[in-house]
């Protein structure tokens, strides 16, 4: 069951990803992609018994607050240069 | 059949649509805090309790907060997806032709604790461990250096 409800939160968030046009959604969709693979992981740690799942669900965390940091601040330059978070609107008035 | 990992699924469901159809950002945001909330729920009844702990410290904390933050600073009042209603009834129709794939597995009875997890992290992980703080320390030096303010 924890299953199935993680390939859909997968795919409902590909196909977000793949309509939204805000950078920030983009954003906010790379963060439940992730967490729905942290359900799988946690899942199959409990029905084997094994600890790695946890382990694996600590460093994904690490590797999340590392990403959303980067991200938000790469947004960030990205909206002080061009005034929008719009990917359309960037592709259209690409200054570099 | 256990009744609140289902209840929390399909809230995680619903909000992880809603992130998407949300008209306002702001709104968004907020429930994409609904999603990692019931991810916690469903940590905990997972017997994964430090687990359940961290997430809602490490992403209904921080994250989600910067995540707003970023949302308050540049909120542009755009259009969210716009998909007819009548798709949504083939969609929930889809989720109801799911349930009877439900298969309720048993999961263990085993709980392992916060000095299971130290103790595997900081013997066999150590080396993990240690590249995992040295990429966190890069990731701030270099999310500092390019929203830095440079000089003309």
């Amino acid at each position: 069951m924890i299953t199935i409800v993680s390939i859909i939160l997968i795919t409902i968030a590909l196909i977000g990803i793949a309509t939204t046009r805000n950078l920030l959604r983009i954003l906010m969709g790379a963060e439940i992609i992730l967490n729905a693979a942290n359900m799988n992981f946690a899942y199959n740690s409990a029905k084997l018994s094994n600890i790695d799942g946890d382990i694996f669900i600590l460093f994904t965390l690490i590797v999340t607050a590392a990403e959303v940091a980067l991200g938000l601040a790469i947004i960030l330059l990205i909206y002080k240069n061009f005034n929008t978070v719009d990917i359309k609107e960037i592709g259209r008035e690409r200054r570099y | 059949m256990d009744f609140i990992l289902l209840i929390f699924s399909i809230i995680a469901i619903f909000s992880a649509i809603s992130v998407f159809f949300m008209k306002d950002l702001f709104k968004a945001a907020l429930m994409l805090g609904v999603v990692l909330i019931s991810v916690a729920v469903i940590y905990a009844k997972l017997m994964a309790t430090f687990i359940a702990i961290l997430q809602v410290l490490v992403y209904s904390g921080g994250i989600l907060i910067m995540i707003l933050f970023a949302v308050i600073l540049m909120r542009t009042w755009e259009e969210g997806i716009t998909v007819k209603k009548i798709y949504l009834i083939p969609a929930t129709l889809f989720l109801v032709f799911l349930v009877p794939l439900i298969n309720l597995g048993a999961v263990m009875q085993k709980e392992f604790t916060v000095t299971d997890l130290g103790n595997e992290l900081f013997s066999r992980y150590i080396i993990h461990f240690e590249i995992a703080g040295l990429l966190l320390l890069l990731a701030m030096v270099g999310s500092v250096f390019v929203a830095k303010r440079w000089k003309e």
